[in-house]
Formats: C-alpha cells, sequence, structure tokens
C-alpha cells in the first residue's frame, strides 16, 4: 500500500519500470474492459515521436496506478505473510504450555517459579477470592450459639453452685452433705415453684433428682427416694431405658413396703410400744411364715432379706450373743446380694469387733466407709477393733478420730461423733483433761444445736471425764439426764471410783455403755 | 478412609464452614493465593481451603494456628453451657434443652475441624524447621506440636471419634 501512496505523490518525470505490470489494466466495476486512456492533440499518428509516444506511454501507467489506487481500498489485497510486519497492538501467540492453568490465556507469571502455573491476574484475583456465605453465615450463627450457651450459664450459675458443691460430696461418697445439699437445692426449687408460673427458662437438675434418690437409697431412706422419683420423674420418664436403675429402686421400695407392713403387723408391739413379755420363738416362725409367700405372676412377695433382718432384731431384742447375731447378719447378706448394705453393714462391723475379729471389723467397716464416708458407726468399730485388744492402741483410736473428724459434714449439723473416739482415746492414754475438752465440745454441740444427740455412750463418757476431772456438777448433770428417760449413769463408773475395775477395763466393757 | 473422613466433614459442617472462614482470612491477610475455596468437597481437602503454600514460617504457622485457636476458644464457649446444663445437671426445660444441644453440636463440629490439613502441617514444617532461624523453632515448637500431631489424628477422624466418645461418656455417667 505504501508503494503506492509514494507512487501517487511523486511526479512523474522520470520513466518508471514496469516489468510486471500488465500492457492493459484488468477492467475495475463500472468500466468496460479494452477502454484506454484518452488521447490527447499532441499524439497523432502521422507526428508521432519518440518523445510523444514515452508521455502517452507514462500518461498510461499514470491512469493505470490512479485507478489502482482508487480500488485499493475495496478490494482485498493479497499479500505474503511474510511481507506482513507484526502489529505491537495484536496478542502474542503464547505456546499452550506457557499458558496460565487458570484462565488459559495469559502467560505463566514464570519469575515466580519454573512450574508456576498461574498469570499474575489469575493470581491476583485468587489472593482476594471473596469469602462464602455459607461460612459467614456459620461464623454468624457460631458466635449467636455461643451468647445463647453463655447465657444459660449465666442464668443457672447459681444453680450450678450449688450443685457442684453438692456432685462433689456425691462423688466423695460424703453422703450426708450431699443428701443434705441435694435436698436444700430441691426445696429451693420446689419453694420456687409454689410461689407461682415459673418463667421460660426455670428448670430444675434432673441429675439433682436422681443423686438425691440414690444418695437417700445408700443411707436408707427408701420412702424419700421413692417420693422424690415419683414426683420429678414422674412414671413416663422412669420407663425410659435410662432410668431403669431408678425404677428398679421405685419397684424395690413397693416390695420392701409390703413387707415392712407384714413385719409390723407380727412385731408393732414390740417395735412400737416396747412390749418385752412375749414369745420371740412364735415371732420368729411368723416372721418365716412370710418368706414362701408369692405374688400371683410366681415372684416372692416379700424381701427375704429383709424378713431376715427382722430376725435379727429378735435376737438382739433377746440379747443373743454377738456371733450368733452376726451370723444372722450374714444370712441377711447374703440373701440381699449387697442392695441394701445400710440395713446391716455398719452393725455388722460392729458386732465383729465385739467378737473380736479385728479382720473382719476391718473388711465391714472398710465396705461401710466405701458406700459412705461419713458413717459414724463404721468409724465407731474400726476404733473399737483397737479398744477391745488386750493392750489397746490409744494412737489407732485418735487416727481414726481425726478421720471422722476430717470427713465430717460441712453442713453444720452432723453430731460431732469423733469427740466421743477422742475422749475415749485420751483416756486411754491417760490425759483426762483433753478427754473432758473432747466431750464439752461434744455437749457444747448438742445444746447449741438443739440435735438429739445425747446417747448412753456420751452421756456416761461425759459423766466419766466429769468425774475423773473432780466436776462432780457433770456428773449430776448426766445423772439428771438419764432419769429423764428413767436410767441412770453407768455403774461401771462407781466401781471404778471405789478401785473395783481399772480405767482399760471400764473402757474395755462391752455392755454398750461406754 | 477418606469416605469417613469426608463423611464426619459433612455431618460436622458448621464446624468446616468455620475452619474454612479461618483459613480464607488467614489467606487474604498474608497474601496467599487461594486455588479453591469451596467449603465441602469430596477429596482430602474436604472442608479446607485449598491454597498455595505459605512461604514464610510466620503464615505457615499462622494458617494452622489461628483456625485451631478460635475454633477451640469457640468450642469451649459454646460447650460450656450444654455440658454443664444438659450433660452435667440435665436442666429439665425442653426448649433450654434443645438449643443447648444445638450448641453442643456446633462445639462438637468446631472442635473436630480445628487442626490444620496434613499439607499445611507438612509445610509448617518445612518452613519452621528447615528454613526457619532459632527463635521460631522454639517458639513454634508447643503449638507446632500440637497442630501436627492434630492434623493426623484429624485426617483419620481421631478427632471425631475421641469428640464421640466424651460425649458418650458424659451421657453414661451423669
Amino acid at each position: 500500500m505504501d508503494e503506492f501512496k509514494n507512487l501517487e505523490n511523486e511526479p512523474l518525470e522520470a520513466p518508471v519500470p514496469t516489468p510486471d505490470l500488465p500492457e492493459e489494466a484488468p477492467a475495475s466495476e463500472g468500466e468496460p474492459a479494452g477502454e484506454t486512456a484518452p488521447q490527447t492533440a499532441a499524439q497523432t499518428p502521422a507526428e508521432g515521436t519518440m518523445e510523444d509516444a514515452l508521455v502517452q506511454e507514462l500518461e498510461g501507467i499514470r491512469d493505470l496506478l490512479q485507478r489502482e489506487l482508487d480500488h485499493a481500498g475495496d478490494e482485498p489485497l493479497i499479500q505474503e505473510l511474510d511481507e506482513i510486519e507484526p502489529d505491537p497492538a495484536e496478542p502474542e501467540e503464547i505456546p499452550e504450555e506457557e499458558r496460565c492453568v487458570c484462565c488459559g490465556e495469559r502467560r505463566r507469571d514464570l519469575t515466580r517459579g519454573e512450574d508456576y502455573p498461574y498469570c499474575e491476574e489469575c493470581r491476583a484475583v485468587m489472593k482476594a477470592a471473596p469469602l462464602r456465605l455459607p461460612a459467614v453465615l456459620a461464623m454468624i450463627l457460631t458466635f449467636v450459639l455461643a451468647g445463647v450457651s453463655l447465657y444459660f450459664c449465666a442464668l443457672y450459675i447459681g444453680d450450678y453452685n450449688s450443685l457442684i458443691d453438692a456432685e462433689t460430696h456425691y462423688e466423695a461418697n460424703e453422703l450426708s452433705d450431699a443428701a443434705a445439699l441435694y435436698a436444700s437445692y430441691m426445696s429451693q426449687k420446689q419453694g420456687a415453684e409454689l410461689a407461682g408460673p415459673t418463667d421460660f427458662p426455670d428448670a430444675y437438675s434432673v441429675t439433682a433428682v436422681k443423686h438425691l434418690a440414690d444418695t437417700f437409697v445408700r443411707m436408707g431412706y427408701l420412702g424419700d427416694a421413692n417420693q422424690l422419683l415419683t414426683t420429678y420423674l414422674g412414671e413416663k420418664a422412669l420407663a425410659r431405658p435410662w432410668n431403669k436403675k431408678y425404677l428398679a429402686m421405685t419397684e424395690d421400695y413397693a416390695v420392701l413396703s409390703e413387707t415392712s407392713k407384714a413385719i409390723n403387723e407380727i412385731m408393732q408391739d414390740i417395735l412400737y410400744y416396747g412390749e418385752t413379755d412375749v414369745d420371740y420363738k412364735e415371732r420368729d416362725e411368723q416372721l418365716q411364715a412370710l418368706l414362701p409367700e408369692q405374688n400371683e405372676d410366681g415372684t416372692p412377695k416379700y424381701n427375704a432379706a429383709f424378713v431376715e433382718f427382722y430376725r435379727y432384731v429378735l435376737l438382739d431384742l433377746q440379747k443373743a450373743k454377738p456371733q450368733a447375731m452376726l451370723e444372722q447378719l450374714q444370712r441377711v447378706q447374703t440373701l440381699d446380694e449387697n442392695r441394701h448394705p445400710w440395713m446391716y453393714l455398719s452393725t455388722m462391723a460392729d458386732l465383729a469387733a465385739k467378737v473380736g475379729d479385728e479382720a473382719l471389723t476391718k473388711e465391714y467397716a472398710d465396705a461401710c466407709l466405701a458406700i459412705n464416708k461419713q458413717e459414724a458407726a463404721a468409724y465407731q468399730a474400726m476404733a473399737n477393733v483397737y479398744r477391745f485388744r488386750d493392750e489397746p492402741d490409744a494412737d489407732k483410736i485418735l487416727e481414726i478420730a481425726a478421720e471422722e473428724e476430717k470427713h465430717l459434714s460441712s453442713t453444720g449439723r452432723a453430731v460431732p461423733t469423733y469427740q466421743e473416739l477422742y475422749a475415749i482415746g485420751w483416756l486411754l492414754k491417760g490425759d483426762v483433761e483433753k478427754a473432758m475438752q473432747a466431750m464439752e465440745a461434744y455437749m457444747g454441740f448438742i445444746t447449741s444445736s438443739g440435735t438429739p444427740g445425747y446417747s448412753v455412750t456420751s452421756c456416761n463418757l461425759y459423766a466419766l471425764c466429769s468425774v475423773l476431772s473432780g466436776n462432780q456438777e457433770g456428773y449430776d448433770e448426766m445423772a439428771q439426764v438419764f432419769a429423764t428417760a428413767g436410767m441412770e449413769p453407768s455403774k461401771l463408773i462407781r466401781q471404778y471410783q471405789k478401785g473395783k475395775i481399772t480405767l482399760t477395763e471400764l473402757l474395755q466393757d462391752d455392755g454398750g455403755e461406754f | 478412609m477418606t469416605k469417613l473422613y469426608i463423611l464426619t466433614r459433612f455431618l460436622t459442617f458448621p464446624g468446616a464452614f468455620v475452619r474454612c472462614l479461618w483459613e480464607q482470612i488467614v489467606c487474604r491477610v498474608h497474601g496467599v493465593p487461594m486455588e479453591d475455596t469451596r467449603l465441602l468437597r469430596r477429596d482430602e481437602l474436604c472442608a479446607h481451603i485449598e491454597h498455595e503454600l505459605f512461604p514464610k514460617a510466620g503464615g505457615a504457622f499462622a494458617v494452622g494456628f489461628v483456625p485451631a485457636l478460635f475454633n477451640a476458644v469457640l468450642a469451649f464457649l459454646l460447650a460450656l453451657g450444654p455440658v454443664l446444663g444438659v450433660f452435667v445437671f440435665r436442666m429439665n426445660n425442653p426448649i433450654v434443652t434443645a438449643l443447648q444441644l444445638v450448641a453442643y453440636w456446633f462445639a462438637f463440629s468446631l472442635y473436630v475441624n480445628s487442626y490444620p490439613s496434613i499439607e499445611d502441617a507438612l509445610n509448617m514444617k518445612e518452613k519452621i524447621y528447615r528454613e526457619g532461624n532459632a527463635l521460631q523453632k522454639i517458639l513454634f515448637a508447643p503449638g507446632f506440636v500440637c497442630l501436627y500431631i492434630g492434623a493426623y489424628l484429624e485426617r483419620y477422624c481421631v478427632t471425631f471419634l475421641l469428640a464421640l466418645a466424651v460425649m458418650i461418656a458424659m451421657l453414661v455417667r451423669f
């Protein structure tokens, strides 16, 4: 194209070699073929000179070129590829292996590495990839639910606080404390319910209900446990598979309740009216007659262990030998299959101590403490092992007293029975002053708390300590307490005063007065 | 195992989504290109953002640590109410229980989706313990150990099974 432009602009003074040009240009549209340029006046055939001919030829060429130039924009020009110079504005052809794997158009950014797969533009887009909506929504929901979780946590924080305390004692087998704390929590909830309709999120802890019921059963308060379960869980919840244990508790209570009614019919006068002029053998036969009775479905109507336990009570009332009573309780234990250890275990430990079987006493006492670390009778039995030895071990007794004190209920309502053990321990060591202090602490608690904690043992111990320390008023005070119950202080104290027995002999008396 | 892994990711998708978001944020902060931001895929990178490897130790650690830390904190906050209110003390209000169970599911899913992918864990190891300086090696050591082990535990669904076992234990225990 440029060639033609140059030709158009330059003056046609010199002859132009046209070796490739045709003599006649091809006819273009609108112009007949074979038409030539118009002739001038100077070009006459007669006067034709070389100069004229040349001028004519040149003009013909000029016209031809002019026509070509005029039509150049209309018709495509066929050019060889190698004649076209590259246009810098047009995209460069990129080999397949060098293209970006993301867009497939641009060249990879090989400055980032030989195998780097992306171009700079795609890389920039990938760096700013938009956040996914579901992820953002999940994040928002997470924060909302975290707020809900914390809200409920704050709402029940008071409940949790008291329940954690109760739970700690429950886990540590300190049942007196656990029962007191759970019961306090439940009565608070009950009070709130009675006060009026509860707010939407108000609720009581099902765990507290279950653990309190379990605690009651382990301590022998079966009626309370049954009432709690039926009131707060109800039949529907109890029927669920995971509440099988608690359903069994209510069923067990039903059987024991029936058994208790039947036993009461036989022993009511003895148990509630203190009748002593009875034929124990006959009563025992009546109790045994309950054992074979069955329900319609063939299951035993009464709890055999419970019946056998009352046969032991009859033995106790007859003041049978400790060995015989222990054997009877062992029979109860076998029948019971360890379902109601509260019924016999601490008594067995006590009887084993009286029999003088140290190993057995420890075994029963340990089993008892494994259920309830606050079981005073177990500590008492353990101490008796060391007390009734030929050579009493006062230090061991003091250790046991300290152990009991460590696990004493923190409710402030528990009778400090460990003080009795301290008193016995110090008396055996000959330290009357400390023994008196222990018993004063015991009696002080009974007086200040109003707890019914007077026992034959505690009153006799206080009277003994008073006599030993020359406190006649203390002895007289105890004599008055005994008198209100139609009793009197142990005669062993007077015997000791008269020098008939030693202090050790007095404390080793197994009459149950000390 | 991959099928089980993918199944557990689908079951715990809220946590997977949140983890992906944390990963994406870390990638954006460090200017690392993300090749695939799909949240749930049917391969080993399910519940992870596919991104270029972090070139520096700090970034390599952050992409594992930040999602783990934030997911763990959120999981703790989410689980606090349900663990006490549902599993331990079982407050008997059904609406409260339902809400708290949803919160627990989120907590569960956040926990089982807290660790980095094995690819990220290996890159972390490479950047910290082959290319990192002494200070980085010491500073990142405790976090690295947790994340590195956690990445494998999560990949083989151990964290999922562990969380499930804890939940069952709580149900049985209380």
